[in-house]
């Protein structure tokens, strides 16, 4: 009960706090409707493949306004959303804001050594100096991100346990006793069992029905992250860039 | 006959219950009390990450040989009087967290002071190097309020546990006490203005 509350307290002021945090729409959430529907989708497939490749999430949103600075927004957003996979926090978020002029970076904790707040103000400049085109400029990005973390020797294999694991956490789906026995401590495990031998003795066939309701595995719902992302976190790097 | 057993169960039963309430909140606490922990170290970490950028930030300025004397001194005096602090994360008092916060706040006054005297020189902000330390540096300013935040949560999170009933009643008997928040700091966030 209290951990209900605890949870729903916990929950009620995420949801005040975050109330100007757009959805994702997966891997490109373009608000500022910047791209056209094939470019959109372009860079979609380059993300999706990307993240075949090496299991990096790379999401682009882009924005005509939002309060605060770019780099709280982006922070706020990037893990709400949660890009990068879970415990690896591989994640990339860039923040696009045309209406801003702004164009801010917000790396995962995974990525941090590979791609440093320095280095990636640098690209962003860079590239901006280039190109003022709106799809031009993340078709670049993209490709200088890529090419630093190929080059850094990032692997996806020795995370591959990892992802693994989490994987097969979510798709094994336990019975109640099952999460009893690995959740609960003994002593209320012990009352548990002494409260349903008590009721065995009163009701046998309600004790029994119980009991087979214990084992049985529930259905698994296939929901795993918010529109496909792993559960990255985020501290806070990242670089802006003036997109004027 | 068998209702005799079934008072006896039933009292069995309360037993484990008191039992199982102390030994719950205990490691209930323990439990709470471990992401308090993590989050200040990872507090800790930006806080040093900052402070190993100056040495080479200052070396970088001390290149253009007209560059303010007491500017450069007021940073590695901040900086040392920054990294002299040690805190066991697990003991943190109001008084140690607010001490530690003022010797940080006093880097970030130097730092932004050299900041703002920078912009007078035109070599020194072309200089490659520097604008790389600049980039690094507000990154790390925003690692800071990122850990920050993540550490108040996470000492929210353990108080408001340790503060229910009837966890509040062992809380105390076990001394676990209440985990001290970081204050917004007001002007945080002002650039100190120079004039000349």
């Amino acid at each position: 009960m209290k951990k209900i509350f605890l949870i729903l307290l916990l929950f009620l002021s995420y949801s005040s706090f975050s109330q100007t945090i757009p959805k994702s729409k997966g891997y490109v959430s373009d608000y500022e409707n910047i791209f056209t529907p094939e470019q959109n989708s372009q860079l979609t497939k380059l993300l999706l493949d990307y993240e075949k490749e090496t299991t990096i999430e790379i999401a682009i949103l882009t924005v005509p306004d939002f309060e605060s600075d770019a780099a709280d927004f982006a922070q706020k957003t990037a893990e709400k959303w949660g890009i990068g996979k879970k415990d690896i926090n591989n994640g990339l978020l860039i923040l696009m804001s045309k209406n801003k002029g702004v164009i801010r970076f917000q790396t995962g904790y995974g990525l941090e050594g590979y791609i440093p707040d320095g280095w990636l103000k640098h690209i962003g400049d860079s590239v901006i100096s280039v190109s003022k085109n709106s799809y031009d400029i993340p078709i670049l990005l993209i490709e200088k991100i890529k090419q630093r973390i190929g080059k850094e020797g990032y692997s996806q294999d020795h995370n591959k346990e990892l992802i693994d694991k989490n994987k097969k956490a979510k798709s094994k789906e336990e019975s109640p006793i099952e999460w009893m026995l690995t959740h609960m401590s003994w002593y209320w495990i012990l009352i548990i069992v002494v409260l349903w031998f008590l009721l065995f003795l009163i009701s046998p066939d309600t004790a029994l029905w119980i009991l087979f309701f214990a084992l049985s595995k529930g259905e698994s719902d296939s929901d795993s992250g918010s529109k496909g992302f792993g559960g990255g976190l985020f501290g806070g790097g990242g670089s802006t860039s003036s997109w004027k | 006959m068998k209702t005799g057993w079934i008072v006896l169960i039933v009292i069995v039963v309360l037993g484990f219950i008191g039992v199982g309430s102390i030994v719950g909140s205990y490691n209930g606490l323990v439990n709470q009390q471990e992401p308090v922990t993590a989050a200040w170290s990872q507090v800790e970490n930006v806080y040093q990450r900052r402070a190993d950028l100056v040495p080479n930030l200052v070396n970088t300025v001390k290149g253009y040989a007209d560059f303010e004397k007491a500017t450069l001194t007021a940073v590695i005096e901040a900086r040392a009087k920054a990294t002299s602090m040690n805190i066991d994360a697990s003991k943190l008092t109001p008084d140690q967290i607010q001490a530690f916060q003022a010797n940080q706040g006093g880097l970030s006054q130097a730092l932004g002071k050299l900041m703002v005297v920078a912009e007078q020189y035109p070599n020194l902000k072309a200089n490659e190097g520097f604008l790389n330390l600049q980039a690094q540096l507000e990154g790390t300013e925003n690692r800071i309020t990122v850990e920050r935040q993540k550490y108040n949560l996470a000492a929210q999170t353990y108080n408001t546990s340790r503060r229910q009933f009837p966890t509040s009643i062992f809380a105390s008997i076990f001394g676990f006490g209440e985990k001290p928040y970081f204050k917004a700091e007001e002007g945080a966030k002002i650039v100190p203005k120079v004039i000349f």
